[in-house]
């Protein structure tokens, strides 16, 4: 989206999840923390700079929190002295700020989320600048990491997240700014491509935020996970912000980039670069400003992606990517469509402030569509009892929606 | 059965919380969990009372916007829209878009007099 100078003046609004965009109306943009949780290590990278200092102010309950970063050229920036302390029901947001009109280029934004029981995350996929779902009498799927795009996805499978980190769904979220249904909606939690007992009704011309925090829905090792959207008859508009989850486990969690649509990637020997987690929505072959620092130290494993069409003539490579040097690899067979491809056997410690992204290259030639990449993280092996678990978004605000 | 909360939009600050009960289709039970910390709600007596008159005025945003939108020719979403000061809705229109006077004639058709006030502003469009 574009920000407008007047937007960047006077503060820009936007969240965890999702990228792309921000929005002016605050609530637009503000999720719930379901479960009492703390909030640490805000992290970001801006690659383009030129715009004076920026902040990213991280925003509880539509006042300022603690945590803040700010800095005055490219590069990283990160506050890994403060806290936020949120309770179950708080809202949580980001705010933006410029010194001068114009548009930053974050590559990722992270923050460390610690429940205050149990070990979990929250997972979300957003457009804040609002999508139109308008299908008559139609079930849609949306996923619960990346974004969204118009009327959801048809086909599960492309926005289905495979797990291998939780145990249960305890609750999910959605975010209504617009609504001219003239019946209700529902959404359902979706696991293995089944439905879940979770359950959120939208009413006729109702707008706001709705949670259903009692789901409590066992989930396994290898389960699809995505949220099915039901709209009644009529083509009436319903505009949907958020769509959100909290699985929790044992000690690991999920960290995913995601695509509704999917990226294509034309086959190469030069390599393309996919930041950690959140919304991605192209390649990038210069690598530097996707390297995503995880924010606690432990075990990567599971590196996976999601392809729906392949046309490569050759194996191309998903590598997971260790301050710079491949660490995990996948081979992606030539022609396979619409299947994960996954290296269940490798796995890789890390420590704070290593950084970590997604490379693709090879193919030969023909092209693949990426819609997921997804790595375990797992604090356990480690240290005995953590509960820290990043949550990455991709948070490009700029003029050219591509990096 | 499910249990949802709501906390819709038009409630600014601490949004208001509602715990909705449904049944296999119907809502069966309403609990205010936040509702009486805004003015307009104070003297609603019960939470049953505060979710109706919360509604409605949910509603009326709403099918405001979408009439705006609908005349401006935008997305719905793209309508601006704030609660004022004094817990009026405000709902944005651009006269290059649409006569105000026509605007309020077609949304006050929909809404009853009086119930949303416009005002006037260049909307730029969004690029996505």
């Amino acid at each position: 989206m574009v920000v407008s100078s007047s937007d960047a003046a006077t503060g820009a609004e936007g969240s965890l999840f999702g990228g792309l965009v921000s929005v002016a109306t605050e609530a637009n943009t503000q999720s719930q923390a379901t479960e009492a949780a703390t909030f640490s290590i805000l992290r970001a990278r801006d690659q383009a700079g030129g715009l004076g200092t920026r902040t990213i102010q991280f925003r509880k309950g539509g006042a300022n929190g603690n945590l803040v970063v700010s800095r005055g050229d490219a590069g990283t920036m990160e506050d890994i002295t403060n806290t936020d302390v949120l309770s179950s029901a708080d809202l949580y947001n980001l705010a933006f700020t410029d010194a001068i009109a114009g548009n930053p280029f974050y590559t990722y934004i992270t923050v460390v989320v610690e429940f205050a029981s149990g070990h979990g995350c929250f997972h979300g996929s957003s457009t804040f600048t609002g999508i139109i779902f308008d299908v008559a009498s139609a079930t849609r799927f949306v996923a619960i990491n990346g974004d969204f795009a118009a009327d959801g996805a048809t086909t599960e499978a492309n926005v289905a997240t495979r797990n291998r980190a939780y145990t249960s769904w305890e609750a999910m979220q959605v975010r209504v700014t617009a609504n001219a249904r003239n019946n209700d909606s529902t959404f359902v939690n979706r696991i293995g491509l089944a439905d879940g007992t979770g359950l959120i009704t939208v009413a006729t011309t109702q707008t706001g935020l709705f949670t259903d925090t009692a789901i409590g829905d066992a989930v396994a090792d290898g389960d699809l996970l995505d949220v099915s959207l039901t709209l009644g008859t009529g083509v009436q508009d319903l505009t949907l912000s958020l769509v959100a989850a909290t699985p929790k486990g044992s000690s690991k969690c999920d960290v995913v980039a995601a695509s509704q649509v999917g990226v294509a990637r034309t086959a190469s020997a030069t390599a393309h670069y996919v930041q950690l987690g959140g919304s991605f929505t192209s390649f990038n072959t210069t690598g530097t400003n996707q390297r995503t620092p995880a924010g606690f130290e432990g075990v990567a494993s599971n590196v996976r992606c999601y392809i729906t069409a392949n046309t490569l003539t050759g194996t191309a490579t998903l590598k997971l990517i260790k301050n710079g040097v491949a660490v995990i690899t996948v081979n992606i067979t030539a022609g396979a469509a619409n299947q994960w491809f996954e290296n269940t056997a490798d796995s890789v410690t890390f420590v704070d402030g290593d950084t970590l992204c997604y490379e693709v290259d090879e193919g030969t030639s023909g092209s693949a569509t990426f819609h997921m990449f997804a790595v375990t993280l797992d604090a356990a092996p480690v240290e005995e009892v953590r509960r820290q678990h990043p949550v990455i978004s991709h948070q490009a605000i700029a003029r050219a929606a591509s990096w | 059965m499910s249990v949802n909360r709501w906390y819709p939009d038009t409630c600014v600050g601490v949004p208001c919380t509602f715990r909705l009960v449904r049944g296999t289709t119907d809502l069966e039970a309403i609990e205010g969990l936040c509702v009486h910390h805004m003015v307009i709600h104070q003297a609603l007596l019960t939470d049953q009372a505060v979710f109706d008159a919360v509604k409605a005025r949910n509603s009326v945003k709403n099918v405001a916007t979408a009439e705006a939108a609908r005349l401006m020719g935008l997305e719905h979403a793209n309508v601006p829209w704030r609660v004022a000061a004094d817990d009026k809705i405000v709902v944005t229109t651009d006269p290059a878009r649409v006569a105000t006077s026509q605007a309020r004639n077609k949304i006050e058709a929909l809404t009853g007099a009086g119930t949303v006030v416009l005002e006037e502003a260049t909307i730029m469009p969004v690029a996505v």
